[in-house]
């Protein structure tokens, strides 16, 4: 019983930080740019579902949708208007965006107050898999995970665009001189990511909370896990996401609930001192 | 000759020296009796809790300052966010007394950061009514070294000893006797306040009849909880206690969502918000929750003091509201009755406390925590029922109600 818990737990745990993670992987892999406000975009995009479902009565998955929409023009302007002019310097990239994503927390929080919200679930009802209890809302997030991943997947290998994207990664001056508009690609790509967080934002909500300091906890997983991955392997990503969801979850279920904060770091660590390059990045991060 | 003329000329300058003191006297008198007293509203005045202490604190202030003040000075209220910081707690504490001078200090929220807060205040001989600080360690402060802790009063909830004691009852004598309940799992969240109250939780439930089979405590930062409900499931309780203050809902949404099969409830400050069940998006049903005042006429106060809040902020009072508007007026009490605003004089008067309040009446213990009983603070047992209203079960003489669970629940009543 215990095993299943773990199996249906853990994939669901491992959905959502690689919902998170393939996202900030795939902005360090395209764009080179450490985004620290991928952590905003999610919890933007829970406050954003929040008031369209909550506070207009719009149906709920338009108002997640409309979440995503409004994020991913957010993240393309952030990207026009600020990375643009700074993206040369990682660490002035760093620092614009945690500023960024500290402001982001003060907008909200003078914007909605200090009170945790909640979103009410898509499917509301629980249900009974393999013997566990399981929130409805839990699985579809399992399920979404899983389709957008898979999506994005296709969308890389399989369209023109993503065979732009991928050309922008290996090399963006040959992909400039291949006619690829690569100041396009970057933008694409933190709307992307920046879409993909804002969805993991509005569908954790009902199960979690929405409250503005949300944001800080996704990007500590997010980081280990593109470190653990690979920095810039959205491949390495997934299956990084999947150990650490997975690790945390055995964690809490067999040796203590309070123990599993501690994996994201205790994985950092380990990789730098042994694999800096992560599992399957090619280069050191750092 | 000259003499003589010294002589003569004594009753006069004695009398003009005492013209002039009397004079000065009444001059510095008048001046300072204008001046308004400083309250210092010390908590974490970005959160609920704390703007409640805020909505309080200016309540109880206009009330006093339209019936001409205390001794006849206004009270001027200065704010100070201690941000859940024992850090940023005594540098609110310092902004407070060097800054603003403040004269008295009310609030606080988490015992951890009044206990750094502590030897400031005989530093600056500043009483401090503590409104939302439960541990029994502050009180035991005042008792070992009187002199130098005498400046803290607990005013506004119980000690953790007392809590514990009046929840074991409740479940015990109220919802045990009722269910049958003999075995209950402990579920404490990781805090000062919390520090040793699994171990006070098995005695109590022992004398009372009852098993502890497990008491574990989380993080306050836990965003899963699925581990946890489900050793609750396995450990063969009947009824799971909810020990929290620091909790979101987070942790009654996951409990309801894993289809937990065992009544929930305990001390859950979260639970007490008025607002509970619409940001828990209705899955706190059949919890059991407590609170020191709901609006039923505990004191001739009670009800006036609910109704009075509820209009002028549009939300019910939590309880930091509650607290900080009683500790108000118990100041302005002992203050009337010492005829000073000095701490010296204050602290005896204030341990002389006799006052019929919003909460309850108020008086101390000889360690200057509140006295606790049906004729002073008590606490009321409620229960989160659909379509989204509290109802009060306990004691029997309040109650609006009786108990419901929810389907998925399903327990013989004895």
């Amino acid at each position: 019983m215990v095993a299943l818990e773990i199996l249906i737990y853990g994939a669901v745990l491992s959905g959502i930080y690689a919902l998170l993670a393939v996202g900030f992987a795939l902005i360090f892999g395209v764009a080179r740019v450490i985004n620290l406000t991928h952590g905003a975009f999610y919890m933007l995009g829970a406050y954003i579902t929040y008031a369209l479902s909550v506070l207009l009565n719009v149906p709920l998955i338009l108002s997640i949708i409309g979440g995503m929409a409004i994020v991913f023009l957010l993240a393309i302007c952030l990207d026009r208007f600020i990375i643009e002019r700074i993206r040369t310097t990682m660490i002035n990239v760093l620092i614009t965006t945690l500023a960024l994503s500290l402001f982001a927390d003060q907008v909200i929080l003078q914007i909605f107050g200090p009170d945790n919200r909640n979103i009410p679930a898509v499917i509301s009802d629980r249900v009974t898999l393999l013997g566990v209890d399981i929130a409805g809302q839990r699985l579809l997030s399992l399920i979404i995970s899983v389709a957008v991943i898979a999506t994005l997947w296709l969308i890389i290998t399989r369209t023109r665009m993503g065979n732009a994207l991928l050309a922008t990664a290996q090399d963006p001056e040959a992909a400039q001189l291949m006619g690829i508009n690569t100041g396009r690609m970057f933008m694409i790509t933190m709307g992307i990511a920046a879409m993909m967080a804002a969805l993991a934002g509005g569908i954790v909500g009902s199960f979690l909370t929405v409250a503005p300091e949300m944001g800080m906890l996704p990007i500590i997983k997010a980081f280990s896990i593109v470190i653990l991955g690979g920095l810039g392997s959205i491949g390495g990503s997934i299956i990084a996401a999947l150990l650490i969801g997975y690790l945390e979850t055995i964690v809490a279920y067999l040796i203590s609930f309070n123990a599993t904060e501690l994996v994201p770091l205790v994985v950092i660590f380990i990789t730098l001192i042994f694999r800096p390059a992560g599992i399957f990045g090619k280069r050191r991060g750092f | 000759m000259a003499k003589k003329r010294l002589h003569h000329s004594c009753p006069g300058i004695l009398m003009t020296t005492l013209l002039c003191f009397f004079g000065l006297l009444l001059f510095f008198n008048s001046a300072y009796a204008a001046d308004p007293v400083k309250i210092g509203i010390i908590g974490p005045m970005q959160i609920r809790p704390g703007i409640a202490m805020k909505q309080g604190a200016m309540m109880a202030a206009d009330e006093i300052n339209a019936k001409g003040g205390i001794l006849g000075r206004k009270i001027e209220l200065h704010y100070a966010d201690t941000e859940f910081s024992p850090e940023k707690g005594i540098t609110a504490l310092n902004k407070l007394a060097v800054k603003d001078k403040v004269e008295v200090l009310i609030g606080g929220m988490t015992s951890g950061i009044v206990l750094a807060q502590m030897p400031y205040l005989s530093r600056y001989q500043l009483p401090f009514l503590g409104v939302a600080v439960a541990s029994s360690t502050l009180t035991k402060l005042v008792k070992e070294d009187y002199d130098k802790n005498k400046y803290f009063f607990r005013v506004g909830i119980l000690k953790d000893q007392l809590l514990a004691f009046d929840m074991v009852n409740f479940i015990a004598n109220y919802v045990g006797k009722k269910y049958g309940i003999k075995k209950v799992a402990i579920l404490l969240e990781k805090a000062k306040w919390t520090e040793g109250l699994d171990q006070a939780f098995t005695g109590l439930f022992g004398k009372f009849g009852m098993e502890v089979v497990m008491a574990e405590f989380f993080e306050i930062k836990t965003n899963d909880y699925s581990p946890i409900f489900s050793k609750v499931k396995k450990s063969g309780a009947q009824m799971t206690v909810e020990v929290h203050s620091h909790v979101s809902e987070v942790f009654i949404k996951q409990y309801y969502d894993q289809k937990v099969p065992l009544p929930v409830g305990g001390i859950a400050l979260a639970a007490q918000s008025s607002d509970f069940w619409e940001r828990s998006g209705g899955k706190c049903v059949g919890e059991f929750t407590s609170n020191f005042i709901y609006r039923i006429p505990i004191t001739p106060k009670t009800i006036p003091f609910w109704d009075g809040y509820v209009k002028r902020y549009k939300d019910d009072p939590l309880v930091t509201a509650t607290g900080t508007y009683d500790a108000i007026y118990v100041y302005k009490d002992a203050v009337e009755r010492a005829g000073s605003f000095k701490a010296d004089i204050l602290i005896p008067a204030l341990e002389k406390t006799n006052y019929v309040a919003a909460l309850g009446t108020i008086a101390f213990e000889a360690d200057h925590d509140l006295k606790y009983g049906p004729d002073y603070v008590a606490i009321n047992w409620a229960q989160w029922q659909a379509p989204g209203k509290v109802t009060i079960l306990y004691p029997e003489d309040r109650a609006t109600g009786t108990v419901q669970f929810p389907e998925w629940i399903k327990l013989p009543q004895k």
